[in-house]
């Protein structure tokens, strides 16, 4: 197993987009879904509170009406700023979640990605190195057992090309060889070929 | 297709990879709910700072009554949190319960690759059957799915023409001794492997 130098970069963050969707909004939407529910808790309490003050001031008779009308300005000023503080670290708590589940599932779309181009590789008959997941990589003991299974499937192939290289030029040191045998013999020989251009 | 069905006992698989997601959303609610858990009961307990700031300034109420009325108020203030505190607890161990079920699908596909990733580092090519519905990595599930059938395929045309050769050799009568016959025996071993490594299959 080598190392291979391959770079994150945001357009491939999505990788298996139902997957990497899924978990994300899940995330994002428990959260938001507790940020809007206890949110709303909160405006009701302070959009109350606002409003007895509001009554107090209006019920105290010796306060100056200027006085009066610039407390209530300042207490409604401040109501709606929170209520705005609420929603902003809400949109922002929610916008920071999303982009962190997409990384966080990336660290697992990733390496089945990986898993999966090899995967391919092997069914069109080509047995490439194996590199080693990027740092941050989750499913590092899935992807032992891949190398291990890969590893084998390699060095199988290798025995059969041995094993094939020594049957077929056994074969061709003999003289006459039925057509028979000539023929079976040019089937070995395919195989023989498609099993090194496989091996590289 | 094997039917496989799920089980509570075994929806977690992978605790790394399940719990990690679910301990993160739980905590992430956990603390969404403490902080603004901790401003509604700021502003319950300034609410209720000001009732009790008002009665002492009532003096048609005598020091019993504004007690029996200070005492009422933090006792509603401590219920509201406590059904508060409650109400966020059974959300987020619904939640949990959930995200387990969830994270299942995704760790039930792998588990099972898994296995066959075992056989065939055993030197066996298995039947591979299909995922459950509602399970994760169904795109990556089928590329693996494609190169086991290739290479299911791939042994089953090896070891018919190793069988082909060697019978041809049989036919002719050149496969007794020497470096041929010392290379079919070879073979043959290579054949017996194949036919053995197709005749696997998981549970």
């Amino acid at each position: 197993m080598q190392k291979h130098a391959h770079k994150r970069s945001w357009r491939n963050l999505v990788l298996d987009p139902t997957y990497q969707l899924v978990f994300t909004l899940v995330l994002v939407g428990t959260c938001a879904a507790f940020m809007f529910g206890l949110g709303w808790v909160v405006v009701k309490q302070v959009d109350a509170a606002t409003e007895t003050a509001k009554a107090n001031i209006n019920g105290e008779r010796t306060l100056d009406p200027e006085v009066a009308r610039a407390s209530i300005a300042k207490l409604e000023a401040r109501q709606s700023l929170l209520t705005w503080i609420l929603v902003g670290v809400g949109v922002a708590i929610s916008g920071g979640l999303f982009v962190y589940g997409i990384k966080m599932t990336h660290h697992v779309a990733g390496p089945l990605h990986k898993v999966s181009l090899y995967c391919d590789k092997v069914a069109k008959g080509h047995f490439d190195t194996v590199y080693n997941l990027r740092k941050g990589d989750q499913l590092r003991s899935f992807y032992e057992h891949f190398r291990v299974a890969y590893d084998t499937l390699k060095s199988r192939e290798q025995r059969d090309v041995a094993c094939l290289a020594e049957v077929v030029a056994a074969a061709r040191a003999i003289d006459p060889r039925s057509s028979e045998v000539t023929e079976r013999l040019a089937e070995l020989e395919e195989l023989l070929r498609a099993k090194e251009a496989s091996l590289g | 297709m094997a039917d496989h069905r799920r089980h509570w006992r075994n929806y977690i698989i992978d605790k790394r990879l399940q719990l990690r997601y679910v301990g993160l959303v739980a905590l992430l609610s956990a603390a969404v709910c403490g902080l603004l858990g901790w401003l509604i009961w700021e502003q319950q307990s300034e609410a209720s700072r000001a009732v009790q700031h008002s009665l002492a300034s009532i003096d048609y109420l005598t020091p019993e009554d504004k007690a029996l009325v200070v005492g009422h108020m933090q006792s509603s203030d401590l219920q509201f949190v406590l059904v508060m505190f409650g109400v966020c607890l059974g959300l987020i161990a619904v939640l949990s319960a959930f995200l387990v079920v969830l994270t299942h699908k995704a760790a039930g596909p792998l588990y099972k690759v898994g296995l066959y990733l075992d056989e065939i580092a055993a030197g066996r090519l298995p039947q591979v059957y299909d995922l459950r519905r509602g399970d994760e990595f169904k795109r990556f599930f089928e590329k693996f799915k494609h190169m086991v059938e290739v290479l299911r395929e791939r042994a089953q045309t090896d070891a018919r023409a190793f069988g082909a050769f060697a019978a041809a050799c049989e036919h002719a009568d050149i496969a007794g001794a020497g470096p041929l016959g010392r290379a079919l025996e070879d073979l043959g071993k290579l054949k017996r492997e194949k036919d053995e490594a197709l005749a696997a299959s998981v549970g």
